[in-house]
């Protein structure tokens, strides 16, 4: 088993990933950087290791170079990446591998070969799992992808190989604007993703994004969790998850399951990871890609199947078999994750930078809360925005919505604006409780109406807004009001009249 | 405070103006609107958040900022801007908003520190209200910043892959 792990992460999940860990008895480290001295996940470590002066052009936790070197000076046996930065960047876990130290995810290879769209996607086509307008590799000119548009009919949607996370992609609507977003596409997959390779799918329009956790052992055992329902998205960012999906019937589930098991099989994979389907509303589901890592909303199926990922990551990561097999594994009730970011929705979801000046959490059976803040937190423009994550486990479906509204309610951040009101609005929308929405569910559905008030909230607050100002101010002194303001209107417009 | 002061008519408006609310001043803790008597308290609970209670029913609040007699509040983690009037001030303001000269260059700063990522006007170029103006990074989060009003293009202070900082004039816009 391994003993110690270096937690290349911040935030949230690198308290996450201690929690656990701890448990097992494995020695955690967290790291310290200059732009967070006094985070949280600090205390949640069992040693802090510091991280050294450089030149600041590389961001911490981009840095292979020094995070390698910080496990090997401090003899600690293992890597775990979290979620974003490096975590699936083959480099690293390959740099890990050379320097002696566990890298806690798949191989290099694997992280290469899923990292590859084209790559990914013939693995895909081995496995027989279904996709958009098969694989036909790069598409090395404009006329090569004019050629290949025609030939799959529209629309198209050109992606960088290397691309992900919603960037590098353009959609084509007809023929006359492949050539154009073929140039593009390139362009900016050779500045974002030091790659040019792009390649050519048929575009489905309005989705449902559905997505199935994998574990694999390194003996060549798979089994699947069940999917996660991640359709409640704007601009390619998951804003709220569940589990299981509203969309799936029992025999649909059993037929993407298959092909995702199946998929990661034909990989050789081995640990975490997450198959991402797209599905029609004709329930025609299609491969989208493979993340090599632990997801932000993985907490949706430790509620539904009892398992601790990060658990089962550290166990196979040291070699051990998987505990569970998939005749073991039971999808127990609803469970609901919302997604407590510093952003300002009413302002169209910008950044809400500040200092958390007050927090308080909701308490209640079946519900867990995963954060990075306290009180006196700074959230700066450094780091993304996701502050919380509230997750709920409900008997069923409605159960679960329920319950997150209720611990919605009591769950107060003070100094910043966030997503709570937000995610108000989307529990409480028909279109969202009846299950049949996709990822147009924002704009097509919510409109412009993305923040829930309760009802008499808009008095309230202008009865708040009004006995503040009648306790601010001393009307029998008038002391600070200019003579404008002491200026009778009607002589004021008298006077206007005679400029 | 003195009880002479009490018994006044306040008006909050809202940030678009059809968001009036009229109460009146019956003392610091009864305000009336609509011949509807409500009891206002302020309550700090044990743990610092303030509670807005309203008829005995507690709402978290938070006063985020006070400009002169502009109130930004927060309720359920809503925001609201209303601007305090009295019946006189409320008359004066609409007077002087009709008399007041047109505005003819609209500022477009930035709303936080980040660096920009593109930029998608030139000068003279003519823009809709709601046109895309510029891509700004912030918190790994590229946020597109849009026209504020429809007209031609005068200004153009922002560089592609630079750093800036919060409230940074970056594109004028004459209507």
């Amino acid at each position: 088993m391994i003993k110690s792990i270096l937690i290349a992460n911040r935030g949230e999940i690198a308290i996450r990933i201690a929690r656990t860990a701890k448990r097992m008895g494995i020695k955690t480290y967290g790291i310290r950087t200059k732009k967070e001295p006094n985070a949280v996940y600090l205390q949640k470590v069992d040693a802090i290791v510091d991280f050294p002066e450089t030149d600041g052009k590389t961001p911490e936790f981009l840095d292979i170079k020094n995070l390698v070197k910080l496990a090997v000076d401090n003899g600690i046996e293992s890597m775990h990446p979290g979620y974003g930065y490096l975590s699936e960047n083959a480099d690293f876990a390959q740099a890990c591998i050379d320097a002696g130290v566990t890298f806690i995810g798949p191989s290099p290879k694997i992280i290469r070969d899923m990292g590859d769209k084209i790559v990914a996607k013939e693995i895909a086509q081995r496995a027989g799992v279904p996709m958009l307008g098969g694989t036909h590799g790069g598409v090395a000119s404009a006329d090569a992808a004019i050629e290949q548009a025609n030939a799959m009919g529209y629309p198209v949607i050109i992606k960088a190989a290397s691309g992900g996370g919603g960037r590098g992609m353009r959609i084509c609507w007809k023929e006359d604007e492949v050539a154009r977003n073929w140039q593009l596409c390139t362009a900016e997959a050779t500045t974002a993703f030091n790659d040019p390779t792009v390649f050519i799918e048929k575009y489905l329009q309005n989705p449902k994004h559905i997505e199935f956790q994998i574990v694999a052992d390194k003996y060549g055992n798979v089994v699947h969790l069940g999917e996660r329902e991640c359709s409640i998205q704007r601009k390619h960012q998951k804003l709220m998850e569940e589990a299981p999906s509203p969309a799936l019937s029992d025999e649909l589930r059993e037929r993407m399951a298959t092909a995702a098991v199946n998929l990661a099989k034909e990989a050789g994979y081995e640990s975490l990871g997450t198959v991402e389907f797209l599905l029609d509303a004709q329930g025609n589901f299609f491969f989208m890609e493979m993340n090599t890592r632990i997801q932000v909303e993985h907490p949706v199926t430790e509620m539904i199947t009892g398992l601790n990922l990060v658990e089962l990551q550290l166990l196979i990561a040291s070699g051990e078999h998987l505990p569970v097999e998939q005749k073991d594994i039971k999808l127990n009730g609803w469970a609901i994750e919302c997604r407590i970011n510093a952003e300002d929705v009413q302002g169209g979801f910008t950044p809400s930078i500040g200092i958390i000046r007050n927090l308080r959490l909701p308490s209640d059976n079946n519900i867990r809360i995963d954060s990075g803040v306290r009180i006196g937190t700074e959230i700066t423009p450094f780091f993304d925005s996701m502050i919380a994550k509230l997750i709920v486990h409900g008997k069923d479906r409605n159960d679960a919505i329920e319950l997150s509204l209720r611990s919605l309610q009591h769950f107060h951040v003070m100094g910043v604006k966030t997503t709570i009101p937000f995610c108000k609005t989307v529990l409480h929308n028909e279109v969202f409780r009846a299950g049949d929405f996709n990822t147009s569910f924002i704009e097509s559905v919510l409109g412009d109406k993305l923040i829930w008030k309760e009802p008499h909230e808009e008095l309230i607050a202008a009865l708040l807004a009004v006995s503040t100002y009648n306790h601010d101010n001393d009307f029998a002194g008038d002391s600070d009001e200019t003579p404008e303001a002491q200026m009778d209107p009607w002589v004021l417009q008298k006077r206007i009249r005679h400029l | 405070m003195d009880s002479n002061i009490q018994n006044r008519t306040l008006i909050a408006v809202g940030a678009n103006e059809n968001e009036t609310y009229e109460f009146q001043v019956d003392n610091s803790y009864q305000f009336s609107t609509k011949g509807q008597k409500l009891k206002v308290e302020m309550i700090e609970e044990a743990d610092g958040i303030l509670m807005f209670a309203c008829e005995g029913v507690r709402y978290p609040a938070e006063i985020v900022s006070v400009r002169q007699n502009t109130y930004e509040v927060m309720v359920n983690g809503v925001s609201y801007t209303f601007t305090i009037e009295t019946p006189f001030s409320l008359k004066r303001r609409q007077i002087l908003a009709a008399n007041a000269p047109v505005k003819e260059t609209e500022e477009v700063r930035t709303p936080m520190p980040g660096k920009i990522v593109s930029v998608a006007v030139k000068v003279g170029q003519e823009v809709n209200q709601g046109d895309p103006l510029l891509v700004l990074e912030a918190m790994k989060m590229q946020n597109t910043l849009t026209a504020p009003t429809k007209g031609v293009v005068t200004l153009v202070n922002a560089k592609e892959g630079t750093n800036v900082g919060k409230d940074e004039l970056l594109i004028e816009i004459k209507m």
